[in-house]
Formats: C-alpha cells, sequence, structure tokens
C-alpha cells in the first residue's frame, strides 16, 4: 500500500463523472457539426 | 461523496495504474454482453445487455475467485461509469420531459421516502431494535441505499454493525426487484413510464436502479434515470431533517445540521444531466449526435453494470441476517405496491 500523501489532488467522484460526461459530448457535438 | 483518487495513493499515476486492471475486466466482459445480446431472440425481452452483464460480473465474482488487484477498478466502472452515462443519456433528453417527469415524481418521492424512514423507525422499536437502525434502513430503502447510510451514519452516530446491516437490506431490495420487474413487469403489459417510476422509485441503489429501467426498455431506463435522480436529489434535505429531529429529541447527534449539508450531499452528476438535457432541448445537439450520445452512453452503462454483478458477493449476502432479509423484503413489498398504486391510479389514470 502506498504511503498517504496529502498533496495529491482530489475531486469528488460525481464531480468527476459529470465533467468527463460533459467533455465527452462537447467533442461529440464538435464531430457532428463539422 | 467519496473522492479520487483515495487518499491512499502517492501520485495520480499510482492510481491509475491500480484501476486500469478492473476497468479493462470489465470492459471485455461489458463487450461481451453485448455480443451475446445480439445472440438472443428478439422476443425475450426479459434477457437483454443489462442482465446478461449483470450476470456476466456476479458469475466472475462468485464461480471464480477474482485477483484483488481487480478490486478498485471494478468500483471506478460501477461508479464513475454510471456518471458518465447518466450524462450523455441526458443529450437525449428533452428538458420539458425531464421537468414533467420530475415534478410528477416529487410527491411520489417525498411521500415514499418520509413514510419509509418513519415507518422503519416504528417497527424497528416494536421489534425490539432501536429507532436509530430503523431510521438507517429506512432512509437506505427510502433515498438511495449505500450512499444514503453512509452520509446519515455519522450523523445520527450510528454503530458499525446497524450500517452494516441497513446497508445489507437495502442491497436485498434491489436484487428483489431486479428479478421481479422485468418478468412480472412484461407478463403483465405494463407500459415504460409506469416500469420507469417503479425501477426509479422502490431501488434503493443508483446504478441497479437504472439497470433494472434498462432492464425493461431504454425508455423505462431513461424515465427510472429521471426518478432516481429526483429522490438522490431529496437525501441531503432527509439527512437535514433527520438532524432536526434528532437535535429537538435530544437523541446523540455527530453532526451538527448545516445549510451547507444540502450542497455536499447534493449529487452533481445530474448537474450534468440538465446541462446536457439544456443543450440538447436548445438544439445545440444534432440528430446524429444524439444517436452517438446515446450509443455511448450505453457502453459506459454496460461496463458499469458488470461492475455491479461483480461487486456483488453472494457468499457475504448469505451471511446476512435472515431477519433482515425479511425486514428489506417486507418493506420492498409496501414500497412496491405504494409506488405502483400512485403511479397507476394517479399519474398515469
Amino acid at each position: 500500500m502506498d504511503k498517504i500523501n496529502p498533496k495529491i489532488i482530489q475531486i469528488e467522484e460525481d464531480w468527476f463523472g459529470c465533467v468527463i460526461g460533459l467533455a465527452i459530448l462537447l467533442v461529440i457535438i464538435i464531430i457532428t457539426k463539422i | 461523496m467519496a473522492k479520487i483518487p483515495p487518499a491512499n495513493y502517492t501520485s495520480i499515476a499510482s492510481y491509475l495504474n491500480s484501476i486500469y486492471p478492473g476497468i479493462g475486466f470489465c470492459v471485455c466482459l461489458g463487450a461481451a454482453a453485448k455480443w451475446l445480446d445480439q445472440l438472443v431472440p428478439a422476443n425475450l425481452l426479459i434477457i437483454n445487455y443489462v442482465l446478461i452483464s449483470i450476470l456476466l460480473g456476479l458469475l466472475a465474482r462468485n464461480a471464480f475467485s477474482l485477483p484483488a488487484i481487480l478490486d478498485e477498478g471494478i468500483g471506478f466502472s460501477s461508479k464513475i461509469f454510471l456518471y458518465i452515462g447518466i450524462v450523455l443519456l441526458g443529450a437525449g433528453l428533452n428538458l420539458v420531459d425531464i421537468i414533467s417527469v420530475g415534478l410528477a415524481a416529487i410527491f411520489m418521492v417525498a411521500i415514499s421516502i418520509t413514510f419509509s424512514i418513519a415507518f422503519c423507525g416504528w417497527l424497528a422499536v416494536k421489534i425490539g431494535k432501536n429507532r436509530r437502525w430503523g431510521h438507517l434502513v429506512g432512509t437506505g430503502i427510502g433515498i438511495c441505499g449505500v450512499s444514503a447510510i453512509i452520509a446519515l451514519a455519522p450523523v445520527i452516530k450510528a454503530r458499525e454493525k446497524e450500517i452494516f446491516t441497513a446497508i445489507g437490506a437495502a442491497l436485498l431490495v434491489d436484487l428483489t426487484v431486479l428479478l421481479f420487474l422485468p418478468t412480472v413487469g412484461h407478463s403483465l403489459g405494463w407500459s415504460d413510464n409506469l416500469a420507469g417510476f417503479f425501477a426509479g422509485g422502490v431501488s434503493s441503489n443508483t446504478a441497479q436502479s437504472i439497470a433494472i429501467g434498462h432492464a425493461y426498455s431504454d425508455a423505462a431506463g431513461a424515465i427510472a434515470t429521471i426518478v432516481k435522480s429526483v429522490r438522490n436529489t431529496l437525501m441531503p434535505v432527509v439527512i437535514l431533517a433527520l438532524t432536526f429531529l434528532y437535535t429537538k429529541k435530544n437523541l446523540p447527534l455527530g453532526e451538527k445540521a448545516r445549510a451547507g449539508l444540502l450542497w455536499t450531499k447534493f449529487p452533481k452528476f445530474i448537474i450534468g444531466l440538465l446541462a446536457a438535457a439544456v443543450l440538447r432541448t436548445a438544439g445545440v445537439i444534432p440528430d446524429e449526435g444524439v444517436l452517438m450520445a446515446r450509443e455511448l452512453s450505453s457502453w459506459f452503462f454496460v461496463v458499469c453494470f458488470v461492475g455491479i454483478g461483480a461487486g456483488i458477493n453472494l457468499k457475504e449476502l448469505g451471511r446476512q441476517d435472515m431477519f433482515i432479509v425479511g425486514f428489506g423484503f417486507i418493506m420492498t413489498l409496501i414500497l412496491g405496491l405504494y409506488v405502483y398504486l400512485y403511479s397507476t391510479y394517479l399519474l398515469f389514470n
């Protein structure tokens, strides 16, 4: 097991899923609009 | 809400190294589920990629001893892939539909949550357990299973055993609904609306609730997602209300009620779902984009569903107190009957 590192950047799971989902959607919009 | 990477990782790279084997495993079984789904005759509505993927995950976990190296990635797939899938699902939804389903669901859900918590609290005292245990089980079954229990537990100072048994009851409810809805619903000719409200209104775990909806049909899956999102949104309100109740009754409290609780416990992926629906309603996403988002969303879901199946250890469920099984089963029957009657006679009459 790795040692605890308090400096690591963390993000809430639901925010992460939300951001990735919207980023994928943005890519889809760009692809389909071109 | 838990954070990623967990604090025991020294870097993003070490976390990525720990999740990719499990994600790869879920993707492979998910692809197998999609392939097997095409071999199933179209008239066999009960068997579709959702059930196949959950069963493959379940089989892999319980028939073979999966190496621990897969666990982190399986956990990641069953949560993060679900949130991504929900956001992409929003690209195919109209904001007006979301609002109309959400408004229809909010009263039904507010009543079922209040009843579930109050009834479980009352029943727990009657059968010799304490009220706090009843409130935990009621919150788990009424709102969103494990995450609501984990969120409420520190607030009302629940003991570890109380948390464990409450989670067990919520999981058993989901398994019951998962087996019940596709078989009974199709044979009784339930509409997508009714099946969607049932899946979203009765099942407690978010991923399983959406899986159960999709196991019925894609339209039922979309409705289940909205109804379940409404339930999840009410979680911080319920926790705040119980905190006030415990303060008023001078019962032990772990955390004090604060307005910030409403935001910290709010499920943020709902913002993504709404943003995607706004973009679709405003005409930013073309029809071709909607099809692409829907296909991708089904892939994220199938990987997530494998993760759900692989996360169910039947040996652990078998160790559950049979009393809890009965308690969860009775609550499922009552909740299911209420949602069925409310949906049939008040919403779709």
